[in-house]
């Protein structure tokens, strides 16, 4: 069951939601490369923006509270 | 006494064609049930002109059901007989009978395109008693009197068969994708939810809702990359000016802050300038793709209503047929009388005169379309007042067919390298030497210039105020109908004709909302099932297929009953397909559906309870709308939060930057959409309702 949205799937996240974590993932590269952030201050910062996509942002909510 | 009756597609088109053909002054207007018919007579022969009013004839199924399916047998039947908003068609269909008893000659004079031919020739055909080999067709473009006196002097000999079997069977086979993938997909969702849902798809629909479902993907899934950019001014001769990097993206800070340190305050040695001067061709004439996109980004016009404005202007004879795919304007359309016509109305008399006094070459396009030219005026004088919405986009046909007769504009460019260093910088300017066409379209084109100075290479000038700006890479825009309509027009989605009511039929389905067009649950949920189940109703090859195949019909190349066992055999295929997997794909559409309404309601998870989902909620008792948790039921929480009464308002999905609550998006008439947090104590709110 996607931990984001709950669709009944066999994986962790439902499609929308992986590709939106591998998003996630691929573009903290380029934050790292060009601020130096941690994983979580980089999730603090995608949350704030107002740019970030729905699904995406859904995502990094869930990555930082199960940190938190 | 007998007489050569006339059928045009509108009832205003019969009263401008009687008009003009009747040898002396109006002709007798007469009406029954409603219905305006005109007698007149031209050259000793009577005629009466009589009209449809659309389509007066459409595809029924052979059999009744509301889930049935396959449904392979049609017959071509009376629309008010299968449609319940159609009833008032009866009363065309009895009177156009009546006048057909004494009639011994035969006009199709609709509009000259596939649908014009295909409502004339069923006309013809089912309610005449199959007149259709002993009618004849007008061809026009224009309501103006000339156009059509000469067009019913000189007919063409027959009907225009070949475009008439190719509009049969483009119906024929929309009809059948779309009554068949419709019923299936209400069937699958019935049979998983014993409830009734409106669905439909179809082979135009498909390829839309894919396009559309990727661009929100690619939207959803978007996360912002951080980039700098670098802001400097210069002074020279004690005036401030801007100066741009090189590179309008630095990737990192560091790279930024470098070259900001390395430059401020420095000197920079202008190691280039060149201008370039160069003529700018006039726009090509409007085709209806052109005019639907220039009124929604001059007026905002929505692509339906920019035809259905454009028609009126038509039907008044101020401008030629707008359904045209051409950027054409050939030489038999008369420039001269045009021009000297709109010569005549005060607003455009001197552009018009000045025109008149050069060489008259119009600047087309690429497009070309058999039936006919691009969009001109008639240069003919408006009888009545036009509204204020007609009026604009007669002026913006008026002044783009101006333009296009008009001089290229001349201009310059004009750019300085300026080095610092390892870095380059630029100055940029910008001039216009001649108007040329841009005079004749004002207001609808503009172009800023913006001035430089006068700098020599050598020259010395230094970097007074260098910084870095933090910015993001946006995610893609959003779709509007214009550009939507733009690209369905790449893609040869649908046709010039219909691609307009696609987009509304998509919003009425709930399918896709507002102006910025979002995708809604319920989109998602039909493109991702047929994504699994048969991803080629959503593949524009199926639609350019058909679309070939029409043009193949049209040339004679091609058979109506070839396409027609083609469709027939990938509907079989395709539903198969979908019945041995009924009950999983409406499992995902009746999910798609709870989505779509949770989408609509589902605020966010509660702050309070941390469990249940905050929902837009309207009261029995009081009919006010307020937001509740969904744990209320169950007695474990009790927030609630009011909301403004009036207005639309949706979930944004976004939290408060004050206080962390969710927020709301709420859209009233006459103003801009604001975000409203639902908690009352939000600090944000503390100076509402307070004077300054």
């Amino acid at each position: 069951m996607c931990v984001v949205c709950g669709t009944n799937d066999e994986t962790e996240y439902c499609k929308r939601h992986q590709s939106a974590y591998e998003n996630l993932v691929k573009t903290y590269d380029i934050w790292q490369r060009a601020t130096e952030l941690s994983w979580d201050e980089y999730l603090g910062k995608v949350i704030e923006n107002e740019f970030t996509g729905f699904w995406a942002m859904e995502v990094a909510q869930r990555l930082k509270t199960k940190k938190g | 006494m007998t007489y050569t009756l006339i059928i045009a597609e509108k009832p205003d088109a019969a009263a401008r064609i009687a008009e003009a053909l009747n040898d002396k002054g109006r002709p007798a207007k007469h009406a029954r049930n409603g219905v305006p018919y005109y007698i007149g007579s031209r050259k000793g022969k009577e005629f009466v002109a009589c009209s449809s009013i659309g389509h007066l004839y459409t595809v029924a199924a052979e059999d009744a059901g509301r889930f049935h399916y396959p449904v392979f047998s049609f017959n071509w039947v009376p629309k008010f007989t299968v449609e319940r908003n159609s009833k008032y068609q009866r009363a065309w269909i009895e009177i156009i009978q009546d006048l057909g008893k004494e009639a011994d000659d035969f006009i199709n004079a609709c509009d000259y395109d596939v649908e014009g031919s295909l409502i004339g020739f069923s006309i013809l055909k089912y309610a005449l008693g199959d007149v259709t080999r002993k009618s004849k067709r007008m061809k026009y473009s224009t309501l103006t009197k000339d156009e059509l006196a000469h067009s019913y002097d000189n007919p063409l000999p027959t009907l225009d068969f070949s475009l008439i079997e190719a509009g049969k069977t483009r119906h024929e086979v929309d009809w059948l994708y779309g009554i068949n993938l419709s019923r299936a997909m209400m069937k699958a969702a019935y049979t998983a939810s014993d409830k009734y849902s409106a669905l439909s798809i179809g082979r135009i629909q498909g390829p839309t809702l894919k396009a559309l479902a990727e661009r929100e993907r690619e939207i959803n899934n978007f996360v912002p990359i951080p980039y700098w950019s670098l802001k400097c001014a210069v002074e020279i001769d004690g005036k401030t000016f801007s100066v741009r990097y090189d590179k309008e993206k630095i990737d990192t800070r560091d790279e930024a802050q470098r070259i900001v340190n390395a430059c401020n305050g420095k000197e920079g040695l202008v190691d280039l300038v060149e201008a370039k001067k160069y003529y700018e061709k006039p726009p090509p004439p409007f085709d209806v793709g052109g005019l639907q996109a220039e009124a929604y980004r001059l007026f905002g016009y929505f692509p339906s209503r920019t035809v259905a404005l454009a028609e009126r202007l038509y039907l008044e004879a101020l401008i030629s047929y707008p359904r045209t795919g051409s950027q054409k304007l050939p030489p038999s359309i008369g420039y001269r009388n045009i021009l000297m016509g709109l010569g005549g109305l005060v607003e455009y008399s001197d552009l018009a005169n000045e025109i008149l006094s050069g060489r008259l070459i119009p600047n087309e396009g690429t497009k070309t379309d058999p039936a006919h030219p691009a969009i001109y005026p008639t240069g003919n004088p408006s009888r009545r007042r036009l509204s204020t919405e007609e009026h604009r986009l007669y002026d913006l046909i008026v002044k783009r067919f101006l333009a296009v007769f008009s001089t290229p504009s001349h201009k310059e460019r004009t750019r300085a390298r300026i080095s610092c260093g390892e870095f380059i910088f630029s100055m940029e300017g910008f001039r216009i030497l001649e108007e040329g066409w841009m005079r004749s379209y004002m207001p609808y084109t503009s172009a800023k210039e913006v001035p430089m100075p006068a700098l020599t290479e050598g020259q010395r000038i230094i970097f007074l105020d260098l910084s870095a700006h933090k910015k993001f890479v946006q995610p893609p825009s959003r779709y509007n109908p214009s550009s939507l309509l733009k690209l369905m027009e790449e893609q040869n989605i649908g046709t010039k004709a219909t691609r307009a009511d696609i987009i509304e039929t998509l919003m009425e389905r709930g399918y896709i909302r507002d102006e910025r067009i979002t995708m809604t649950e319920l989109g998602f949920g039909v493109v991702d099932t047929f994504e699994e189940m048969c991803q080629d109703i959503l593949s524009v090859d199926l639609t350019r297929k058909l679309e070939k195949d029409m043009e193949l019909i049209e040339e004679e190349k091609k058979t109506r009953e070839e396409v027609l066992i083609e469709a027939v055999s990938f509907l079989r295929r395709t539903l198969a397909t979908i019945r041995t997997d009924e009950r999983r794909i409406g499992a995902r559409l009746t999910e798609a559906k709870r989505r779509a309404w949770l989408d609509k309601v589902a605020v966010s998870s509660c702050p309070s309870c941390r469990t249940g989902k905050l929902l837009m909620i309207r009261s029995r008792s009081t009919g006010k709308v307020f937001i509740g948790c969904s744990n209320y039921q169950s007695g474990t929480c009790s927030f609630s939060a009011p909301l403004p009464q009036h207005g639309i308002i949706r979930p944004s999905h976004r939290l408060c930057h004050t206080c962390g609550y969710p927020t709301v998006i709420v859209r009233r008439k006459k103003s801009k959409p604001w975000s409203l947090c639902i908690n009352i104590h939000c600090p944000s709110k503390e100076k509402w309702g307070k004077r300054q």
